[in-house]
């Protein structure tokens, strides 16, 4: 997979338009400059070449060196990276804890006036811009009502509009997978074996119930990061966040194209790499399912 | 889908084969009874009228410049208010249900075309043919959507027609999975190994006879592929690696807003409503239309 990302992203930079060598030569470069330093970065190389070598540079964490900063891409994206972090471990963990509330509210109150609201609002959320919430929340929270700070990076406090922003998509997902998993579990033999025992309601949702319905919930909240990554862009671009999103985005201004391919690619690679920790989660929610298989 | 819904619906089926009504007629039937489907239709079919008509509709150009009336609030002149170079936004916002409809429309269009195309070249062909393809579907899946974007405007650079294409170009795998997935049953059936048996050639058999199982569920995801289109659409756009001003892109509009929110919320209030009113329209929709044809898709 991870071969796969990184053969698109070679192609995506092979095709940049503009000449790298003219770049780093200058305006007054003579044609055997250009030439000596084509050679130097391996550009007379045929294509398989170049990708053999852009591969040995990526498993290296090269990513090349940004145009604008002349400095090495990866140290930016090292920079910027935990930044980023917390703001999805964050978002995560909200679209993770009331995702899976809202959903089992909405599973066990089936058919009444709140599921039609979770289910509702849930849908309304997903078609949301990410970046107008945003721009929303500042309005209310930050200029309105003066509560929280607008943008920036720093305090406890500028964490709290970011995130909630980033999550609200990914939450309305969860909340969908959750109800529909939740109900579908249900239905089947086991639980009405647990309700048959006389055991008590709330335990035979939370340990029959609710465990067995988390499988395709993890699944969810896994291949979510894709679109959390992508939001992280958005996010952090109207939040002034200084993560791998704001860095991107400045870069894309600056039309300084190794960073903003390398950018995307370290995120691509991270969540290739989240969602391999995901299937081995599975082993340990469901003792069916074996690493071999 | 639940149990007791299914249930449901399976009861309503058999009185519908007792009553002798068509397969559309059912479906038609079974459409209007889904009031948030016909909601999400409603939207769909005012965004095409604004759309079509929009010189019509708009009260000013989408470029009219006039600073004397720059961020002017809301009033009779000015419906929704007016921007930094005073451009009516009310205008702007109808100019660019164009752009969000082409998005839709055009962008979609490449998707079903290239993902159809494989997947029924995929399911019928199967062997390394069928793993090569599928890997690459794999490989589209797995790289996060608005970053493949991002990264593909950046090699194309920005503007309409590319914008078209990556978001094109991105979305082609969903349709060749669920095309692949309704040739693989479809393959079975007794009248394809009738067919087959008959001598036909693989070209008729695949889209004589195979084609027609693909298209409900291609129409279903297109519905809602148009909405998620639209939404990377007005996403890149808000980057700058979108649509390029003066056209008014909704993204774009709020791009602009970014600096004005204290003082003219306006301008980030109605773009961003007409996007998520927009996309909430085709999600519905393709809901709907799911439900109506075939509630055990997977989709």
């Amino acid at each position: 997979m991870i071969i796969g990302i990184t053969f698109i992203t070679f192609m995506l930079l092979y095709l940049v338009p503009g000449d790298p060598a003219r770049m780093i030569a200058g305006k007054n470069a003579t044609p055997e400059m250009l030439r000596a330093i084509r050679h130097e970065l391996g550009l007379d190389l045929p294509w398989y070449k170049q990708y053999l070598n852009y591969m040995w540079k990526v498993v290296h964490f090269d990513f090349g060196t940004s145009y604008r900063y002349k400095r090495p891409v990866i140290e930016i994206l090292l920079d910027a990276a935990p930044k980023t972090a917390q703001l999805a471990i964050v978002a995560v963990l909200i679209e993770a804890i009331l995702g899976i509330i809202a959903g089992v509210i909405s599973a066990v109150k089936k058919y009444s006036f709140i599921d039609s609201l979770i289910t509702v609002s849930a849908l309304a959320a997903s078609a949301i811009p990410i970046y107008w919430l945003g721009m929303l929340l500042q309005y209310w929270f930050g200029l309105k009502l003066g509560l929280l700070p607008i943008s920036g990076y720093g305090t406890l406090a500028h964490l709290i509009l970011p995130s909630i922003a980033l999550a609200t998509g990914s939450t309305a997902l969860v909340a969908l997978m959750t109800r529909s998993s939740f109900l579908e579990v249900s239905s089947m033999d086991f639980v009405n074996t647990a309700y048959a025992k006389g055991l008590p309601k709330w335990r035979v949702i939370f340990v029959h119930i609710l465990r067995n319905a988390m499988i395709p919930v993890v699944t969810v909240i896994g291949l979510d990061l894709a679109s959390l990554m992508g939001g992280a862009v958005l996010t952090e671009t109207v939040f002034a966040w200084p993560g791998i999103g704001r860095t991107i985005y400045q870069a894309i201004l600056m039309r300084d194209a190794p960073v903003v391919l390398g950018g995307t690619l370290f995120l691509a690679i991270v969540f290739v790499l989240v969602n391999f920790i995901v299937d081995i989660l599975y082993a340990i929610l469901d003792p069916r399912i074996r690493l071999e298989a | 889908m639940e149990p007791k819904e299914l249930e449901v619906i399976e009861e309503i089926e058999k009185l519908e084969e007792k009553a002798l009504i068509s397969p559309n007629r059912q479906i038609l039937n079974r459409f209007k009874k889904n009031k948030t489907a016909v909601f999400g239709l409603i939207i769909v079919v005012i965004l095409i009228f604004v759309a079509l008509f929009a010189p019509f509709i708009a009260p000013y150009k989408y470029d009219e410049v006039n600073y004397s009336e720059s961020l002017k609030p809301p009033s009779s002149k000015h419906l929704l208010g007016t921007d930094i170079l005073g451009r009516d936004i009310f205008s702007r916002i109808i100019y660019g249900s164009r752009v969000s409809l082409e998005v839709g429309i055009i962008a979609v269009a490449i998707s079903v075309i290239i993902g159809v195309t494989l997947g029924l070249i995929s399911g019928y062909f199967g062997g390394w043919v069928d793993a090569l393809i599928m890997r690459l579907v794999d490989i589209t899946y797995s790289f996060p959507f608005l970053l493949f974007a991002i990264a593909i405007m950046t090699i194309l650079g920005p503007g309409m027609i590319n914008v078209f294409i990556a978001i094109g170009i991105i979305n082609w795998a969903w349709f060749a999975r669920v095309t692949r997935g309704s040739v693989l049953s479809a393959k079975e059936q007794e009248y394809v190994l009738a067919a087959v048996a008959m001598g036909a050639s693989p070209g008729r058999i695949m889209f004589k006879h195979i084609m027609p199982n693909v298209i409900a569920p291609v129409i279903v995801g297109a519905a809602l592929n148009s909405g998620y289109a639209i939404l990377a659409e007005a996403a890149l756009s808000f980057l700058g690696i979108g649509v390029q001003p003066p056209y008014p892109s909704w993204g774009l509009m709020l791009s602009d807003a970014r600096n004005y929110i204290s003082t003219a919320p306006w301008m980030t209030i109605y773009p961003g409503l007409a996007i998520a009113l927009t996309v909430l329209g085709f999600i519905l929709l393709g809901n709907g239309l799911r439900d109506a044809i075939d509630p055990r898709l997977k989709i």
